[in-house]
C-alpha cells in the first residue's frame, strides 16, 4: 500500500534526537511563582502608566479631603466685600470671588463634599446593585423577573431628573440641614436611580459564572446554594462591576456638581465645587473674572479624570485581551 | 418577528406604570396644600376648596389619584392643568419640538462622529491615531457637561460670535448646533471607545480570517465582515444613550436657555407643580421606552440570531 | 484509502508546494521572540494528501497559516522559503499572496461555530468567494453556490443557501465551509483540524466526502490533525511535529509501523484509536478490575451494586416559537443500568445523546422527571435530611470535562482540594493539609503546586487537581463526565493510566461518560451506548468491540479514526 519510491522531498526523514529532546509529558514547571488572578491583575496594574497618573490625582484629592489645611491657610467661608475680585496675592493663590472669598481655599475645601458624595453614592449603588443582580441571576424564575422588571422601571427615568425630583421633595420636608444630612440626601437620590446599571451587569456576570463546572463541582461536594453563591459565583463575577464602580464614582461626582449647579444639590452654605460653579455662571456670560470658574472647574475635571483613568487602568488589568487584541 | 415585537410592547407597560407611579408618589410626599398653589396662595372659601378638591380627586386614595392621572396622560387630556392653571400637555407639546430636534441632532453627532472615529481607531489600533483618540476621549469623559457648555458658549458665542450664546423661544436648527454638540460630547467619547473595541475585537474573529482565506480584498473584508458585525453593540449603546441625553438636556437647555422639555421639567420640579412634573416624566419615560423598542428592533434586523430567541 | 496517485496531474514530478527551512516567530513579552515553527521543510505534490500531526502548541496550525499568509497577531516569518509552483510566495508582496488565496490555496478552518459570519446568509458567504476569485457573478454565482453546497453533501441545498449559520448544525456548517474552501477550485486545500469539533460519525462522513471530492478534482490536501490514526488513514505522507520542529516525516504507513523518533514512538504507542492497542488494553483492564474489586470496601448494604439506575427519564420543557408555547424534549428516555463496586460502566454517545444529563441526575444536580437512582440501596431522592444528603455526596464525586472551567480560577490548588474537607468539617487544619499533600502525591503532582492557581497549570494538570479534589472525601464512586476529552492524546493516556491505577488501589467504581469509544477500551468494563436519549446497546466492553449487535454501535466503531488500518494487517 505504501509508495515504494517516495518522491523527491518526501523521503523518510527522522530528525536528530538531540535537536528536540523528549520532554516528560505534561511536566509541572516547578520554578514558577504562584500567581492568583488578583495578584496578576495587580502586577499588570502596576505596569500601567494610566494607573500611576490616576493614583497621583486621587491621592492628592484625598489628602485635600482629609487635611485641607495643608493646601491653604485661608478660610473658605470668610467673606469681605472689600476683597471682591481682588487679584492673587501672597497666600491667596487665585485671588477672590464675587463675595470676596478666597477662590483657592474654597476649591480645596470643596473637594470634601464632592468626594463624599461620589464615594458614598458608589458604595450604596454597588450594594443595592450587587445584591439584586446576584440574586436575580442566581435564582432566576420569579426572583429574576421581579428584580429585572423593577430595575427596568428605575432605569427608564433619567438619573438627573429623578434625582432632582427626589431632592426637591426632601428639600421641602427638611429645609435646614447640616453637611452630612445634605450629603446623604444627595447620595440616596443618586443611588436610588443608579443601581439598575449594576444589577444588570451583575446579573449577566452571575448567569455566566453559575453554569461553569466548578460551581457544579462545589454543589457535588455538598456546598449549599448560598455558600456557592458567596464563595464561588460572586467573586468570579466581580471584575466588570469593579470597572463600573470606578466609572460610576466619576459620574456621581459630576452629578453632584450638576445638581448643585442647578441650585438643588447641596445647600448654598456648604462649600462645594458645584455651588462655586453655580455662582460663577453669570460672570461667565459676561466674560469677566473667568478665574472664578476655571479653578473649581479644573479641580472637578481633574478629579473625575483621575477616576476615569483608574477605571481604564483597572479594565485593562482585569481583561488584558481587550487592549492587546 | 411579530411575536417578538408584541412581547417587547407588552413589556413596556409595567415600566411605564411603575415609573409614573414612583414619580407620582414622590411628588405627593411634598408638604404643602396643592390647592393653595393652584389659587396662587389666595385664601378661598371652604366650598370652593371642596369643589377644587373634588375636581382634582384630592379626596381619593393616592393610588386612585394616580389612576385618574394615568387616564389623563394616556389620553393627553387637554383639561389637565398645572399649578399656574395652564394646560399641561399644551406646554409639553410646545416644548417638545425643540428638545426633540436637539436630541436627534445630538444622537446624530454621537453616531456619526463616534462610529467613524472609533472605527478608524480600531482599524489602526495601537497606532498614533488610536492613542490620541484614547487620550482625547478620556479627557472629554472627565469634563462635566456644564463646564464644557460654559466654555464653548463663552468661546464660540461671546468671544467669536459664531453662534448665538443663548437660544431662547424663537429657535432655528443652526442655533442648536452648539447645544447639541455640548449635549452629545460625553456620549461621543463613549461611543468612540465602544466602536474602537468592537472593531478591534472583530478584526481577530475567526470568520474574518476565513473571509481573507477566501481571497477577499482587504476592503471587502472590512466592509462585509468587520463593520457590520462591529456595529451591532454600538447601535444598542447609542439607543440606550438617549436616557443620559435627556438627563443632560436639563443642564444644556439651562445653559443655552433653550425653552425645551428639560427646562420645563426642571422648573416644574422646583415649583412643586405635581401634574406638570409627573406628565413630563411620563413623556420622558415614553420616549425612552419607545427608543429602546426601536433599538431592539434594529438589533433584530442587524443580527438574525435575535429573531428566534 | 488508496495512496497511489490516480489523476494525471499528480504524477508530475514538479512539487506544488515546497516549504524549506521555514521559521515562524511571535513577539512575546518584553520583545522576546517565541519561535513557533523552527526550520520546517515539507513538499506536497499536486493531487496528494499529506498530513501534519502534532499536539496542541506543536506549531502545526502556525505552519499552515504561514503558507496562506494569515498568521495571527504578531506572527511573522523569520526565515526560509515557501515555494508555490516554484515561486517564493513568502518573499512576494501581499498582493501576490492575496491573489493565491481562495483561487489557488483554499482553507477549511477548524471550528465550524466561529468561522462563518453569523450575520450573513450561508449562500452569500460562499458567493463572495466565487465573485472575489472571478469564478462567477450574479445569478450564475447563485446557481453555482447551490451546486457547491450539494457537492459538499448538504441536502436541500437551495433552501439551505438562504439560511443563516445559526440555523445549521455543526456538521452542516463544516460542509458549508468545505464548499467555501473548494469554491474556486484551488490546487491546494489546507484543512486545519476540519472535524475535531464534530461527533465521530459526522467526522467520518465529512472526511470521506472530502477525500472523494479532492480526489476527483485532483486537489492536493494539507491535513492538520492531532490524531495520528486519522492522519495515517487519510494521507499518503505524514509529517510529525513536536515543539516547532518536524521530527519525523515519510510515507504514512511506514511511520506507523516503524516509528523511529522517540516522540513518534510515544504517539504510536499511546494513540487510543489504533486497533493494535486493543488486546493488550483489554488484558490490563481485567487485571485492574480484579485488584479494584479486592480493594473495594464492602458497602453498607453488602450488595455488589453500588449504583442502580432504573427507568431514568428526563423531560425538558423548551420554549416554542410562540410565547407560552412549550415543547417537551425528552433528553433521557428510560435509562437503566447498574454500577458494581470496583468496576467501570462507560456511557458512550454523541452530542445530544443525553449521556451528560444522566451524569447530572446521578450526581443529584438535576432532578429526574421519573425513574429512580439508588446509591448503595438507598433511593437518593428520598434523602431529605441535610445530613444524609451530605453523606451521599461524600461517597460520590464528579470529575468534569472542561479543565478550564472545572476549577475555580480564584482558588489556589490547595484551596480547591481542601474545599471538600472544609465543607464537611473533616480534621484539623494540619490534618487537612497533610491530606492535600497525600492527594497531590496520589495524582503525581509535586506539592509545590499547592500555592499555585489553575490558570498557571496545563489542562492535564488541572484535570489531575480535579481528580485529587474528587478523591478528597474518599468516595466510592467517581463520575467522570468527558474527563479526558479535551486533552491531547499523550496527556489523555496519562490521565487514563492514573484513573486505572487509582481504581485498582482504592477500589473505586467509575461511571465514565465519553463520546470516544476508543477510550472506553482502556478503562471500561461495561458499556452503555446511548442515542437520542435511549440506551441502544448495553453489554461488556469485549462484547461491544467484538460483536456489536446494533447498527448504531457498529457505525460508532467504524468511525473511530485509524481503526481500519491495522485491523487489516491483523487479519
Amino acid at each position: 500500500m505504501s509508495e515504494l519510491t517516495p518522491r523527491p522531498g518526501q523521503e523518510r526523514f527522522v530528525a536528530p534526537i538531540e535537536e528536540t529532546p523528549l520532554r516528560e509529558i505534561d511536566v509541572v514547571d516547578i520554578d514558577a511563582a504562584p500567581e492568583s488572578q488578583w495578584k496578576e491583575a495587580w502586577k499588570r496594574l502596576r505596569g500601567s502608566p494610566l494607573f500611576w497618573v490616576s493614583s497621583v490625582i486621587i491621592v492628592v484629592v484625598l489628602i485635600a479631603v482629609a487635611f485641607p489645611g495643608l493646601f491653604t491657610s485661608a478660610d473658605p467661608r470668610a467673606a469681605s466685600l472689600d476683597n471682591q475680585f481682588d487679584p492673587p496675592s501672597e497666600g491667596h493663590l487665585f485671588g477672590y470671588n464675587f463675595q470676596g472669598q478666597d477662590i483657592w481655599a474654597r476649591t480645596v475645601y470643596g473637594a470634601r463634599a464632592s468626594v463624599a458624595v461620589g464615594v458614598l453614592a458608589t458604595l450604596v449603588t454597588l450594594v443595592l446593585g450587587m445584591v439584586t443582580g446576584a440574586l436575580a441571576g442566581f435564582y432566576g424564575g420569579m426572583v429574576d423577573t421581579l428584580f429585572s422588571r423593577v430595575s427596568d422601571i428605575f432605569f427608564s427615568i433619567p438619573l438627573l431628573l429623578a434625582a432632582i425630583v427626589v431632592i426637591s421633595v426632601i428639600n421641602n420636608l427638611l429645609p435646614n440641614r447640616g453637611f452630612w444630612t445634605s450629603v446623604i440626601i444627595v447620595v440616596l437620590a443618586l443611588a436610588l436611580f443608579a443601581w439598575p446599571q449594576i444589577t444588570r451587569q451583575m446579573r449577566g456576570a452571575v448567569l455566566e459564572v453559575k453554569n461553569l463546572e466548578f460551581v457544579d463541582a462545589a454543589t457535588a461536594i455538598g456546598a449549599s446554594k448560598l455558600t456557592n453563591l458567596r464563595r464561588h459565583i460572586v467573586p468570579n463575577a466581580l471584575s466588570p462591576v469593579i470597572v463600573s464602580a470606578t466609572i460610576l464614582l466619576g459620574i456621581f461626582i459630576v452629578s453632584e456638581s450638576a445638581l448643585s449647579f442647578l441650585g438643588i444639590g447641596l445647600p448654598q452654605n456648604i462649600v462645594s465645587w458645584g455651588n462655586d460653579l453655580s455662582s460663577a455662571q453669570n460672570l461667565v456670560r459676561s466674560g469677566q473674572h473667568l478665574v472664578v470658574m476655571w479653578v473649581p472647574a479644573t479641580a472637578l475635571a481633574t478629579t473625575v479624570l483621575g477616576f476615569v483613568l483608574l477605571g481604564e487602568a483597572v479594565r485593562e488589568a482585569l481583561d488584558p485581551k481587550a487592549r492587546k487584541s | 418577528m411579530w411575536w417578538y415585537v408584541a412581547k417587547r410592547l407588552l413589556q413596556t407597560i409595567p415600566v411605564f406604570l411603575g415609573a409614573t407611579l414612583i414619580i407620582f408618589m414622590l411628588t405627593k410626599l411634598r408638604p404643602g396644600d396643592p390647592i393653595l398653589g393652584l389659587t396662587g396662595n389666595k385664601p378661598i372659601s371652604d366650598e370652593v376648596r371642596q369643589a377644587l378638591r373634588d375636581q382634582y380627586h384630592l379626596n381619593d386614595f393616592v393610588g386612585v389619584q394616580w389612576l385618574y392621572f394615568l387616564r389623563d396622560v394616556v389620553t393627553f387630556n387637554p383639561d389637565l392643568v398645572g399649578l399656574d392653571g395652564q394646560p399641561v400637555f399644551q406646554k409639553i407639546s410646545n416644548a417638545l419640538p425643540v428638545t426633540a430636534t436637539l436630541a436627534v441632532m445630538a444622537l446624530t453627532l454621537d453616531a456619526v462622529i463616534g462610529v467613524v472615529v472609533g472605527t478608524i481607531a480600531g482599524l489602526r489600533r495601537n497606532g498614533w491615531f488610536d492613542s490620541s483618540v484614547l487620550v482625547v476621549t478620556l479627557i472629554l469623559l472627565s469634563i462635566p457637561i456644564f463646564v464644557l457648555g460654559f466654555v464653548l458658549q463663552f468661546f464660540f458665542g461671546v468671544k467669536l460670535g459664531l453662534a448665538p450664546p443663548t437660544v431662547g423661544g424663537d429657535w432655528s436648527v443652526p442655533d442648536l448646533i452648539l447645544p447639541a454638540f455640548v449635549l452629545a460630547i460625553a456620549n461621543i467619547a463613549t461611543t468612540t471607545r465602544l466602536a474602537r473595541t468592537s472593531v478591534a475585537n472583530n478584526l481577530t474573529a475567526d470568520y474574518v480570517r476565513t473571509a481573507r482565506a477566501k481571497g477577499l480584498s482587504n476592503g471587502l473584508v472590512i466592509r462585509n465582515h468587520v463593520l457590520r458585525n462591529s456595529l451591532v453593540p454600538v447601535v444598542t449603546y447609542i439607543g440606550i444613550n438617549l436616557g443620559s441625553l435627556m438627563g443632560g438636556a436639563i443642564i444644556t437647555e439651562g445653559i443655552f436657555n433653550v425653552q425645551g422639555v428639560g427646562n420645563l421639567a426642571f422648573y416644574a420640579v422646583i415649583r412643586g407643580d405635581t401634574p406638570l412634573t409627573v406628565s413630563v416624566v411620563a413623556v420622558f419615560v415614553m420616549i425612552y421606552v419607545f427608543m429602546s423598542l426601536i433599538v431592539d428592533l434594529i438589533y433584530a434586523v442587524l443580527d438574525p440570531r435575535i429573531r428566534y430567541v | 484509502m488508496s495512496a497511489e496517485p490516480t489523476s494525471t496531474a499528480s504524477t508530475s514530478a514538479v512539487p506544488l508546494l515546497e516549504i524549506k527551512d521555514l521559521r515562524v516567530g511571535f513577539k512575546g513579552e518584553k520583545k522576546k521572540i517565541l519561535t513557533a515553527v523552527d526550520g520546517a521543510s515539507l513538499t506536497i505534490y499536486p493531487g496528494q494528501t499529506i498530513a501534519i500531526v502534532g499536539e496542541s502548541g506543536s506549531g502545526k496550525s502556525t505552519l499552515a497559516h504561514a503558507v496562506i499568509g494569515l498568521l495571527p497577531g504578531s506572527g511573522h516569518v523569520m526565515g526560509g522559503e515557501i515555494l508555490f509552483e516554484g515561486t517564493d510566495i513568502n518573499q512576494g508582496n501581499r498582493k501576490q499572496v492575496m491573489a493565491l488565496r481562495g483561487s489557488s490555496i483554499g482553507l477549511v478552518p477548524q471550528d465550524p461555530n466561529s468561522n462563518l459570519n453569523p450575520l450573513w446568509k450561508v449562500g452569500r458567504q460562499i458567493k463572495e468567494a466565487l465573485v472575489a476569485n472571478g469564478v462567477a457573478t450574479g445569478a450564475d454565482a447563485d446557481r453555482r453556490v447551490v451546486e457547491l453546497l450539494e457537492e459538499a453533501g448538504l441536502p436541500d441545498a437551495e433552501r439551505r443557501a438562504r439560511q443563516y449559520p445559526h440555523e445549521f448544525s455543526g456538521g452542516m456548517r463544516q460542509r458549508a465551509l468545505i464548499a467555501m474552501g473548494l469554491a474556486a477550485r484551488p490546487k491546494l486545500l489546507i484543512a486545519d483540524e476540519p472535524t475535531s469539533a464534530l461527533d465521530v460519525t459526522v467526522q467520518k462522513q465529512i472526511l470521506d466526502h472530502l477525500d472523494t471530492l479532492t480526489e476527483n478534482l485532483g486537489i492536493a490536501v494539507m491535513l492538520i490533525t492531532h490524531d495520528l490514526g486519522l492522519a495515517a488513514e487519510r494521507a499518503d505522507h505524514l509529517a510529525v511535529m513536536y515543539r516547532g520542529k518536524i521530527v519525523e516525516s515519510g510515507p504514512a504507513l511506514d511511520i506507523l509501523r516503524d516509528p523511529r523518533h522517540p516522540y513518534t514512538q510515544r504517539l504510536v504507542a499511546k494513540a487510543p484509536s489504533i486497533a493494535s492497542q486493543r488486546l493488550s488494553s483489554l488484558h490490563e483492564r481485567a487485571e485492574i478490575r480484579d485488584r479494584a474489586v479486592e480493594n473495594a470496601e464492602s458497602t453498607e448494604s453488602g450488595s455488589e451494586d453500588i449504583l442502580v439506575v432504573e427507568n431514568l427519564t428526563k423531560v425538558f420543557q423548551l420554549r416554542g416559537a410562540r410565547p407560552w408555547q412549550k415543547i417537551d424534549f425528552t433528553a433521557v428516555d428510560d435509562v437503566s443500568f447498574t454500577l458494581q463496586r470496583g468496576s467501570t460502566t462507560a456511557i458512550v454517545g454523541e452530542s445530544g445523546s443525553g449521556k451528560s444529563t444522566v451524569a447530572r441526575m446521578v450526581l443529584d444536580l438535576l432532578p429526574p422527571t421519573s425513574g429512580t437512582i439508588q446509591f448503595d440501596g438507598v433511593d437518593i431522592s428520598s434523602l431529605k435530611a441535610k445530613k444524609d444528603l451530605l453523606r451521599m455526596r461524600r461517597r460520590m464525586q464528579p470529575v468534569f470535562q472542561n479543565p478550564y472551567a472545572s476549577l475555580d480560577p480564584l482558588y489556589s490548588i490547595y484551596q480547591s482540594i481542601e474545599e471538600p474537607l472544609h465543607t464537611h468539617d473533616i480534621g484539623t487544619r494540619k490534618e487537612r493539609e497533610a491530606k492535600v499533600r497525600d492527594l497531590l502525591d496520589k495524582v503525581s503532582l509535586p506539592t509545590t503546586v499547592m500555592s499555585r492557581f489553575p490558570g498557571e497549570l496545563s489542562g492535564g494538570q488541572r484535570q489531575r487537581v480535579a481528580v485529587a479534589r474528587a478523591l478528597a472525601l474518599d468516595p466510592e464512586v467517581v463520575i467522570c463526565d468527558e474527563a479526558v476529552s479535551a486533552l491531547d492524546v499523550l496527556v489523555q493516556a496519562q490521565i487514563l493510566e492514573l484513573l486505572n491505577d487509582l481504581q485498582a488501589e482504592l477500589g473505586l467504581a467509575y461511571l465514565f461518560i465519553t463520546h470516544d469509544l476508543a477510550v472506553v477500551r482502556q478503562i471500561g468494563d461495561n458499556v452503555l451506548v446511548m442515542q437520542e436519549g435511549r440506551v441502544v446497546e448495553h453489554a461488556t466492553v469485549s462484547e461491544v468491540f467484538d460483536n456489536p449487535r446494533e447498527e448504531y454501535t457498529r457505525k460508532l466503531l467504524e468511525a473511530i479514526p485509524g481503526g481500519s488500518i491495522l485491523l487489516n494487517e491483523e487479519v
